[in-house]
């Protein structure tokens, strides 16, 4: 019987634990389980994790349902709040706020998308807010919450969630689940890293203790340094700062003062944005800035004015420069998380740019010799990822009105021609991207869109076939049917408690 | 919102023009009126193939017992495939859905490690045809629709029907509201371009009538000849790949004893034959001072003769002048491509009608997606050609030549690791693509290494139990 043995990867190393590397020891385990391979992942309790977004995205869900997580539990030992969007205040005008949620707006009327209908009534008659005909948004704005139908009786319920977390309470949870399944974590740092001459692959890495681990296949989670991809491989890497030019954040938790709602907001500042991400037990706050429009100082005393509760850590800066590395996978070596590539916190990207990263790997999984089309293909889905969630992140920069000089330029700039071509599209025909494969859908980009005021000057004409007192009613309709539901959703904090998912702080250790 | 396009011309003829002109005409409001300018004359019948989950006819709301009362339609799953292979090389291409997976890992990794584990890589394609359920319905002579329980094996199959073009286009043209549209026959013999853009202004017909419009449609390649050529660097030339250029049909009365359809590669050409309910059609793609064989020996009597130019715009739609159908591309007979396309041009051109002068969003969206739909139906065309294993002219040069890029993705992934690669907007099943690569002798270097995370005797019982089920539900279809 052949069943290539010789070429079955059988060592595999992360360097670096942290989200990335907790979320790839935990997935490997899982799905590799059974093939006679061993996960090293190797951290430091010396290195801190940046401890990259506390807000996710709807597909975090597939990834802990890969694993089989109890979705209770892991709120529970998480501090999870439910996520049904973003809100985004002051980006367009001071004084607008919109929410991008995670559902769509409407449900079909006619052969048109349903978004050319409410243009032409916005246009004729005014039809509202946007969000009125969105039910996480609504269910959002009232601090209401229920888990999705599992059969949708329309489009409307449609919706999904995502969760508000304590990212290194993640990181430690699945570092539980990993090392319940063979994972052997090794505390230590790595200090240097042994090459074969000939092909360049990495062979093993040696700690400060003298052990040095062998591998067939190393995984770098090791952050923005990117020690093995960049240090070791010299990669190299796609600078994007001149399109998303924010490069330092502040962050700093602080006391609940106002209800959580599930929902994360995110608030344009003079130089930048501001984050609030309700946990169980504490508020997450950061502002993300650009060094060349605002100080350090004048930064740090924004953020901390615009606290809604007491601060209860001292706030740590963060310095990074957007961009990716110029191949992902590099010989044996596969970045994931910030050693790959760093966005925006923005829209809670970057746990999903990982979870991205750990499926491609495993749709792709290589044998000892790392076939060149594997690590072709992974760097071709990896490059399209990141190329269209950068788009969407600029959209949000690129479509504001307001007057401060960051702004300004940011509108100003050049932008990808395949944002400029997306922007007009919408701008004149009302036409939204649509991919099979991107994360980001119509509802978002619509969302988006519409918030900041941009608004489509025609639409399809198809929708002027429906008489103007039918497209009212239904519309009105609409919009009736989706607070009706949300009425009879819970509140967000009963429903935590109902699911079983209530923080348990003591236990977690934390304060 | 800002007016501009108030009337349109569509310009067209028979099977190609009343599937368009029925999707206008179905959709656009009142304020917007279209003008059907029907070129005279009266082709003959060619054969169509059409899926019955084709995106048109759910559309227009088209079932298929609306074919029934046809003559010339005959329903079918697919198209055999003969002597592409080698002499007496048989395949059945049919549209196929996707397996389900046993632990997440496709039915074909676990059958290729197998396989590979016992060194007998040629028995991929063997073990996979329990699992083949169009090509098993196709053997056993057996027809069924698409079951709509998607636990059902007989939720895989995608049926077509296929139709003489002249029933189709009269089934098309009995739908069209008639007070919708003003239908007139004649064909274009002069363009007057405005001076500024070169959009079109207005069309001279042969009967001296004059027609206005802001937004011109041609299915029929006549307006735009007129209209000036495309240039040549936006016309995507296939001739490389397909080195034929003309197209010999000829016609046998009565129904054939025959499968539906059968592509069958021979010395020089490809070899189509399609039953229809009243008659029987050949159809040779083959290069023009080529004998052609042993297809040109059977088709002696009553040849027509048409010419033949692989390929396809990417910007058909310029100015106020979109082009669709055999105006922007030419796939000949082969899997019935060129109405394939044209179905699929008429649906997003129904999504993009524009709304004033200035057009280049819609067109260029259009374009886009467009271009999209001509590439996959390329590359699927184009497969079984690259991957023919005949030593004769044309087919061993064929297999030689270049592959598109996309193609060659596919390729690589699926012979490196027996993966597929799933681009945006697929029109063809997975199921399918995977089928005929593996029956086309495909045999991956190496399986999903996921695959060895399944215990084989497990999934060998999981396996039989599948296939099983499948027998069952084949079963269940009567003769």
């Amino acid at each position: 019987m052949n069943d290539r043995p010789s070429q079955t990867v059988r060592e595999i190393v992360i360097v670096g634990g942290g989200t990335a590397g907790w979320m790839t020891a935990a997935a490997l385990s899982r799905k590799l389980a059974g093939m006679d391979s061993s996960i090293c992942l190797i951290e430091s309790a010396e290195i801190g994790t940046v401890g990259v977004g506390e807000a996710t995205l709807p597909q975090i869900r597939e990834f802990n349902r890969m694993l089989e997580i109890d979705e209770a539990e892991l709120m529970a030992r998480t501090s999870a709040t439910i996520k049904l969007g973003i809100e985004f205040r002051d980006w367009g005008r001071a004084g607008d706020h919109y929410i991008h949620p995670f559902g769509v707006h409407g449900e079909p009327i006619g052969p048109a998308d349903f978004h050319h209908y409410r243009a032409r009534q916005n246009a004729v008659a005014g039809a509202g807010d946007f969000g009125e005909y969105c039910l996480p948004i609504v269910a959002a704005r009232q601090d209401r919450f229920a888990l999705p139908p599992t059969d949708v009786p329309s489009p409307l319920q449609a919706y999904s969630y995502a969760f508000q977390f304590d990212a290194s309470l993640y990181a430690a949870f699945l570092a539980d689940y990993a090392t319940a399944r063979e994972t052997e974590r090794i505390e230590g740092k790595v200090v240097s890293v042994a090459s074969d001459g000939e092909s360049g692959f990495i062979r093993s890495v040696k700690l400060e203790s003298g052990q040095s681990i062998q591998g067939d296949l190393f995984i770098d989670c090791s952050g923005f340094r990117g020690l093995l991809i960049e240090q070791e491989l010299a990669t190299g890497f796609d600078d994007w700062s001149e399109w998303l030019p924010c490069n330092r954040a502040f962050a700093v938790p602080c006391a609940i003062a106002d209800p959580v709602g599930p929902y994360t907001r995110s608030t344009a500042r003079n130089a930048g944005w501001q984050w609030r991400i309700p946990l169980q037990h504490r508020i997450g706050n950061g502002h993300v800035y650009c060094d060349r429009y605002i100080s350090d100082e004048d930064a740090l005393d924004l953020l901390m004015t615009n606290l809604e509760g007491e601060p209860i850590a001292h706030p740590k800066q963060l310095f990074f420069r957007t961009g990716k590395r110029r191949k992902l996978w590099n010989r044996n070596c596969v970045a994931i998380g910030l050693s790959g590539g760093f966005l925006e916190p923005l829209e809670s990207t970057s746990i999903d740019l990982i979870q991205s990263g750990i499926l491609n790997l495993l749709a792709l999984f290589p044998e000892k010799q790392c076939a060149a089309s594997d690590v072709d293909e992974y760097n071709r889905l990896m490059d399209l990822e990141y190329d269209r969630i950068r788009d969407f992140l600029m959209l949000h920069y690129v479509l504001n009105q307001r007057d401060e000089p960051f702004w300004r330029d940011m509108r100003e700039m050049a932008w990808p021609d395949s944002l400029r071509a997306k922007i007009e599209a919408f701008r004149r025909r009302a036409l939204v991207p649509h991919y099979d494969h991107g994360l980001f859908q119509p509802a978002s980009w619509l969302s988006v869109f519409i918030g900041q005021n941009l608004l489509p000057e025609s639409w399809d004409p198809r929708v002027d076939s429906l008489p103007a007192e039918e497209l009212a009613a239904r519309l009105q309709q609409i919009r009736s049917s989706v607070e009706s539901a949300v009425r009879r959703m819970s509140g967000h904090s009963e429903f935590i408690e109902r699911y079983g998912a209530t923080f348990a702080a003591s236990q977690a250790g934390v304060a | 919102m800002s007016g501009g396009v108030k009337r349109i011309a569509l310009f067209g003829k028979g099977h190609e023009l009343w599937p368009v002109a029925a999707v206008l005409g179905r959709s656009l409001p009142a304020g917007i009126e279209i003008i059907v300018v029907e070129a005279p004359g009266h082709d003959r019948a060619i054969p169509l193939t059409i899926r019955l989950d084709d995106p048109l006819l759910a559309r227009l709301a088209i079932m298929a017992e609306e074919f029934q009362d046809m003559d010339s339609a005959v329903l079918a799953l697919g198209t055999e495939l003969r002597d592409w292979r080698g002499e007496g090389s048989r395949f059945f291409l049919g549209g196929s859905g996707r397996l389900p997976d046993i632990d997440d890992i496709a039915i074909h990794q676990i059958m290729l490690r197998a396989a590979l584990a016992y060194d007998q890589p040629d028995r991929l394609d063997y073990l996979c045809q329990p699992f083949r359920v169009p090509a098993r319905l196709a053997a056993a002579g057996k027809f069924a629709f698409q079951a709509s329980d998607p636990r059902s094996p007989l939720s895989m199959i995608r049926p077509t029907i296929q139709i003489g073009s002249d029933d189709y286009a009269a089934l098309l043209k009995r739908r069209i509201a008639s007070e919708r549209m003003e239908i007139v026959e004649g064909a274009p013999r002069a363009v007057s371009l405005a001076s500024d853009d070169g959009s079109i202004d207005r069309v001279e017909l042969d009967s001296g009538h004059l027609v206005e419009a802001d937004f011109y449609i041609d299915v029929s390649g006549l307006l735009s000849g007129l209209a000036g050529p495309l240039p040549t660097s936006g016309w995507h030339v296939l001739s490389d790949a397909l080195p034929f250029d003309r197209l010999l049909s000829v016609r046998k009365a009565g129904a054939s004893s025959q499968p539906p359809a059968v592509a069958q590669a021979v010395s020089g050409g490809l070899l189509i034959t399609t039953a229809l309910g009243n008659e029987t059609i050949s159809q040779l793609v083959c290069a023009s001072g080529d004998a052609a064989g042993r297809g040109q020996q059977w088709l002696r009597a009553g040849v027509e003769e048409t010419p033949f130019a692989p390929g396809f715009a990417r910007q058909p739609w310029t100015g106020n002048l979109a082009r669709l159908g055999s105006a922007s591309a030419c796939f000949g007979p082969f899997l019935s491509a060129d109405i394939t396309l044209l179905h699929r041009q008429a649906v997003l051109l129904e999504e993009l009608l524009p709304t004033r002068s200035d057009m280049r969003i819609e067109a260029g969206e259009f374009n886009r997606r467009h271009l999209m739909a001509a590439e996959h139906i390329r590359d699927y065309m184009l497969l079984p050609f690259a991957l023919n294993g005949r030593d004769d002219a044309p087919w061993s040069g064929i297999r030689n030549g270049d592959l598109p890029d996309s193609l060659a993705i596919r390729l690589e992934q699926f012979r490196s690791r027996g993966r597929f690669v799933a681009f945006e907007s697929e029109i063809f099943d997975e199921q399918s693509w995977i089928d005929l690569m593996i029956g086309f002798g495909v045999v991956p270097e190496r399986y999903d290494p996921m695959a060895r995370s399944l215990d084989m005797a497990t999934t060998a019982r999981r396996l039989r139990n599948l296939a099983s089920a499948f027998d069952q539900a084949l079963a269940s279809v009567p003769e």
